[in-house]
């Protein structure tokens, strides 16, 4: 006896909403969807295990390299980027709540305070870190081109780097343009409280993106 | 006693109007609008009808590259290959040696990869798991129907990928893409990336159908299946979804790096740089252990299925088996530095090596289970009873050739050598295709509602047994005896077992070309499949043969065991289709229960 | 809260007389719904272990230069894991929601983890177990790894081709002329310094525009001859020069145009010719490590202003005296030029 369908005459989308025949009920099909796109989440993780790898690897081989290249990036840009995306994890979370409540007009807000997160999370990647240094030469392996370093195995270093945060920030945009078509789909009906499937799985996905920026952080930032 | 359709309520309005009782191979309309249907299918038994197809056409490619690397190992130096395009066969040219030895390389590499990425590992789950895991479960479709269909189009972009790189001269860096050859090699660029990108997207294929699986299995049992109802096939499915899922990512990385390594230099495996070989080598055998027991288990699975309905007995040992099967996919992934130990140090050697012996424990028990299955059975001597029995024997043979190579001390002499392609041809191909070739024996009526030619199955079934072990037993004495593996030339002393080996696989290409005109006859002109032509008791003979495109008529109510066939009658099961001698049938022509009446259980 | 044997509010109670979910039309069991209050005060626990990463890594540094210790390496990286793994937790079972679903998700998650450690600790069981080598087996290890032998490389490591190019690059005749006047411009602001109110604003407006000149980025991006440095460089003082006397800060503005004009009179062939390529690389070795980037017109903290513009004095200073000064400004003297903006002498 659920309260939440609405009594004005149009039925919006989501109250209109039918479960795939093979499931047996919808709240299966929601199930169903969640565990599925857990194992998803598995298959991330384990992407980013071989960077993760890769990083304990020469981290141990080389840790003056390490330091060295710890040093040589700001933490607080990189402190800053995890405030965003933190941030942009609570908007997210608030918009599912949004949409449990069928407070649409709220939720599109939070989709998008969560889209204009990863946005700035990219463009403070990409003007303060990634141009600054490639600029100057801080590159990986062999494009390396910086004429100060003080350890010869530097250039692994920013491997390593590169290699991590361009891949999540890859990811980043990946979930930039799921948010972005949930969005859309918001504000066509889409969405509500029988119906937010799509919206919560999105919203594991940025998270899970937000968690993996929470371990490259001070991976990378904050060696000494 | 027999459970399903009488005991349910009755189905809801149907609004699919009459061809909800139609087979799903029914066509809907015109030549294009079938071809439609297919293309945009989110049936998984047509999803699994099309993967089967390109899997044995890519069997099929894969293996002419095969036959062409034995033509060229006929002789201990001519270079058959050049002798093709100069016209001169048979003619030793120093001058020839490095084209020769080029196209070899390449020749192997292009068998490798196909038959690893494109046949081995979705061959079972992807055709015979997708067609029929809905089925024993009692569902109408797996979880996600639309990610199948998905799974299944970024198989076919990711093999145009890898016969591009094929048609642009192909790598030769052998299936494993080892650094540093790999990332310094002379092949341009684009074969070699789109090899790996390749690789790379067909992971992601195995990944979402692994998915699939698992979510499946946990959420769309029939009412009253419990996981230790299942047949045991869907928990070897189960197990190798795992697997997939677990392991598939570590290789998309890995290549996504070597592509980094090979375009920008980045270091990470070039020790010249401060990165390390070695490395890459564990990054690809992390995924590439596990993967194969994702090829291994489903074939188990499928045998398990084969000798219990076949031999009309219960299977012994169910929840060994289940719980081998998980721990098979368990110990999987803690084993894969026994395919380096001539790279790594010998700490890490010697713990990998005593962790290898561990696999053998539940890859054992499942061997021992299935002989006590057969123990006492009422056998029925058709096509899918004999190659599980030759997966018996082929498999023994490949998982104890395995123990020499998983001891440090002898692996160290074995590696590299032909022993081990031996030693993994009898577990993949002696394992996995032979289970596969028992599966759509088995569970072809089912598929397509023909039957095929019995006689010329067992035709088929023996010249491949026949010709497989002439073709791959000479090779472990070859590789005993020093041949390396991956060398077009060797020394005149292992001619003679190179050209048995080479005779050996005609015979086994015969084999798969009598099978080819078994299939195609069948379906052009094969008598009409009764619905459970076996007697098997899971839920997939419940359906019709073909399978209407909902499954079921009704949602079906497990109320036995998979393999009780001691207490249960199969559904829709006529003894006349099951031919079973006179002396095991009863007065009343039924069969007499397995096992001694005294013998309770 | 939920009646344990009612199929709407508990799925898992299978209910065998209505096996399709007709009675209840697929109506969702209430899902939890994980409130604003509790996603905020994560969120204010998320920032707080955020800030206190950062913190603890600050602290090391200051214990280790307090104590005059250094910390084994474990001590950085298990306390930025354990917080790290505290936040993870914390986005899992709140944002994720994993706390208040099928406990079979949480198991998924850790069984991933576990795989990922098994192949962490195998893999560094391998690369970590290689020095132990038997003697009669290894033959003389070679600290390599440097791109030394790589193809492309000259011949060197990676690292000292780049600072090779680098030093190649401003030995050029018309990088050094323009790095002579950013040396001469520093040299009159430290002069400048010790005259007085309007001196300490010159010294601002004239260090930062070295600063300006020497910043790294615009060093990379200088290509092709730099045209009469000496004379843009004054064009753009005389411009700073009128800004300040129209702020009302005459005598900064005077101090500034004479700098101006001094700098047209510089003898650039002498100074060219008796420039020191080593000793301006170590000066903008101190430039690029010590106080993060050198943005045009961005004057560090007084402390690395005092570091890097010794540096630079120290090292530009071209009235001889052979001190180089080492890499991270950490030089501590002041400069023993004689702040002249026409100096000429010899560094080595």
């Amino acid at each position: 006896m659920s309260t939440l369908t609405p009594t004005s005459s149009p039925k919006p989308l989501w109250a209109k909403y039918v479960h795939a025949s093979h499931f047996r009920t919808a709240a299966e099909e929601f199930d169903a969807s969640k565990f599925g796109f857990w194992l998803f989440l598995t298959t991330e993780v384990l992407l980013f295990g071989g960077i993760f790898c890769g990083y304990f690897i020469f981290r141990t081989l080389y840790p003056e390299a390490w330091r060295e290249g710890s040093h040589l990036l700001d933490w607080r840009f990189g402190g800053g980027n995890t405030v965003v995306l933190l941030v942009s994890s609570y908007t997210m979370a608030m918009s599912i709540y949004c949409i449990q409540k069928n407070q649409q007009l709220r939720a599109q807000i939070n989709l998008v305070i969560t889209l204009l997160c990863g946005a700035a999370f990219l463009y403070i990647k990409l003007a303060y870190e990634y141009i600054p240094k490639w600029s100057v030469g801080k590159r990986p392996g062999m494009l390396f081109d910086y004429p100060f370093a003080e350890s010869p195995h530097l250039p692994l270093w920013w491997s390593i780097y590169y290699c991590g945060t361009s891949i999540h920030a890859a990811h980043v945009i990946i979930g930039m343009i799921l948010i972005a078509r949930v969005l859309y789909r918001t504000t066509k009906g889409h969405y509500g409280p029988t119906h937010y499937t799509m919206v919560e799985i999105t919203g594991l996905y940025w998270h899970l993106v937000d968690l993996i920026w929470i371990f490259l952080f001070p991976l990378l930032y904050l060696i000494h | 006693m027999a459970y399903t359709a009488e005991n349910l309520t009755p189905h809801p309005h149907d609004a699919h109007g009459h061809h909800a009782h139609a087979s799903y191979l029914e066509p809907k309309g015109g030549v294009i609008a079938t071809i439609w249907d297919w293309a945009t299918t989110v049936d998984h038994k047509k999803i699994g009808v099309m993967y089967l197809f390109t899997i044995l056409f890519m069997f099929f490619l894969g293996g002419v590259a095969a036959m062409a690397v034995r033509i060229e190992l006929l002789d201990p130096v001519r270079i058959s290959a050049t002798g093709v395009i100069s016209g001169q066969f048979f003619k030793a040219d120093a001058s020839n040696i490095n084209i020769g030895n080029n196209f070899y390389n390449r020749l192997f590499t292009l068998h490798g990869a196909i038959m690893v990425f494109m046949v081995i590992v979705p061959s079972i789950p992807a055709s015979l798991g997708n067609f029929f895991l809905p089925l024993m479960l009692g569902a109408k479709d797996v979880a996600f129907p639309r990610l199948n269909l998905l799974s299944w189009y970024i198989y076919v972009f990711g093999s145009i990928f890898a016969v591009c790189s094929i048609i642009l001269g192909g790598v030769d860096t052998g299936w494993t893409f080892y650094t540093p050859y790999s990332t310094t090699t002379d092949a341009e660029h684009p074969k070699v990336v789109l090899m790996v990108l390749a690789a790379f997207i067909l992971g992601f294929s195995s990944i979402l159908t692994g998915l699939n699986f698992i979510v499946t299995v946990h959420k769309l049992r029939a009412p009253g299946m419990g996981w230790f109802d299942m047949p045991l096939f869907i928990w070897a499915i189960y197990s190798s979804a795992i697997i997939q899922v677990l392991a598939t990512p570590v290789i998309g990385i890995t290549l996504l790096l070597l592509t980094f390594e090979r375009i920008f230099r980045i270091g990470i495996f070039d020790p010249a740089l401060g990165g390390d070989p070695v490395l890459y080598q564990h990054f690809f055998w992390f995924y590439s252990h596990p993967v194969v027991y994702v090829m291994i288990l489903p074939g188990m699975g499928i045998i398990s299925d084969v000798l219990a309905v076949q031999s009309h007995k219960k299977i012994f040992g169910y929840r060994a088996i289940a719980f081998a099967s998980l721990g098979i996919a368990a110990v999987s992934f803690i084993v894969w530095g026994h395919h380096m130990f001539t790279s790594m140090s010998e700490l890490a050697s010697t713990v990998f090596s005593a962790l290898t012996f561990l696999v053998a424990i539940p890859t054992a028990v499942k061997v021992f289970n299935w002989i006590a299955t057969l123990y006492k059975g009422s056998i029925a001597m058709n096509t899918p009873m004999l190659y599980a029995l030759i997966f018996l024997f082929l498999f023994s043979i490949g998982g104890l050739t395995g123990l020499p190579l998983g001891a440090l001390s002898t692996d160290l002499h074995l590696h590299h050598s032909y022993f081990v392609v031996a030693h993994f041809h009898y577990v993949m191909m002696g394992g996995t295709i032979m289970a596969l070739m028992a599966g759509i024996h088995h569970w072809w009526p089912k598929m397509f509602g023909k039957m095929y030619n019995e006689m010329w199955g067992m035709v088929g079934a023996m010249l491949v047994f026949i010709g497989f072990n002439i073709t791959f037993l000479s090779q472990f004495l070859l590789g005993t005896q020093g041949m390396p593996r991956r060398y077009a030339s060797y020394v005149d002393e292992f001619q003679f077992l190179h050209v048995v080996s080479t005779v050996g696989s005609w015979v086994l290409f015969l084999g798969f070309v009598v099978h080819f005109f078994t299939f195609v006859t069948s379906l052009a002109m094969g008598k009409k499949a009764p619905a459970n032509p076996w007697g098997g008791l899971t839920l997939e003979w419940v359906a019709a043969s073909p399978p209407i495109e909902h499954n079921f008529e009704h949602e079906p109510i497990v109320k036995s065991g998979p393999y009780d066939f001691d207490t249960t009658v199969p559904p829709h099961w006529d003894p006349k289709d099951y031919p079973i001698p006179a002396a095991n049938l009863t007065a009343g022509g039924r069969p007499k229960m397995a096992h001694s009446p005294d013998k309770e259980r | 809260m939920s009646n344990a044997a009612d199929p709407i509010t508990n799925p898992e109670v299978f209910d065998e007389t209505d096996p399709h979910g007709q009675h209840h039309h697929g109506q969702h069991r209430s899902h939890v719904i994980v409130g604003p209050a509790i996603l905020r005060t994560i969120l204010v626990f998320l920032l707080f272990f955020t800030a206190l990463t950062v913190a603890t890594a600050q602290l090391e540094v200051w214990v280790e230069h307090t104590f005059n210790m250094t910390l084994p390496w474990w001590v950085n990286v298990f306390v930025a894991m354990s917080i790290a793994v505290v936040k993870t937790i914390l986005v899992m079972a709140f944002f994720m929601q994993l706390k208040y679903d099928n406990p079979l998700n949480t198991v998924l998650m850790l069984f991933c983890f576990f795989a990922l450690g098994l192949f962490l600790l195998f893999t560094g069981l391998d690369l970590f177990s290689r020095g132990i080598v038997y003697d009669f087996k290894a033959g003389p290890v070679i600290m390599g790894g440097t791109g030394k032998g790589v193809v492309g490389a000259n011949d060197l490591p990676v690292t000292t081709a780049a600072k090779m190019k680098f030093m190649q690059k401003i030995a050029e005749p018309d990088m050094k002329s323009y790095l002579i006047i950013a040396q001469a411009i520093e040299h009159a602001a430290i002069a400048a310094e010790h005259k007085g109110e309007g001196g300490v604003a010159a010294a601002k407006v004239l260090s930062a525009h070295s600063h300006h000149m020497m910043d790294l980025h615009r060093i990379h991006a200088l290509h092709g001859p730099i045209s009469a440095p000496a004379a843009a460089a004054a064009r753009e003082l005389e411009e700073d020069a009128g800004k300040l006397r129209a702020s009302g800060k005459t005598a900064a503005a005077d101090i500034v145009a004479g700098v101006a004009k001094s700098l047209t009179g510089i003898d650039m062939k002498e100074a060219v010719a008796s420039y020191s390529v080593e000793a301006t690389f170590a000066a903008l070795a101190a430039v690029a490590h010590g106080g993060g980037h050198v943005h045009g017109g961005h004057a560090a903290n007084s402390a690395d202003k005092s570091r890097t513009r010794s540096g630079l004095t120290n090292a530009l200073d071209l009235e001889g005296g052979g001190r180089v000064v080492p890499h991270r400004g950490a030089a501590g003297g002041h400069a023993e030029s004689k702040g002249n903006a026409e100096g000429t002498g010899e560094r080595h």
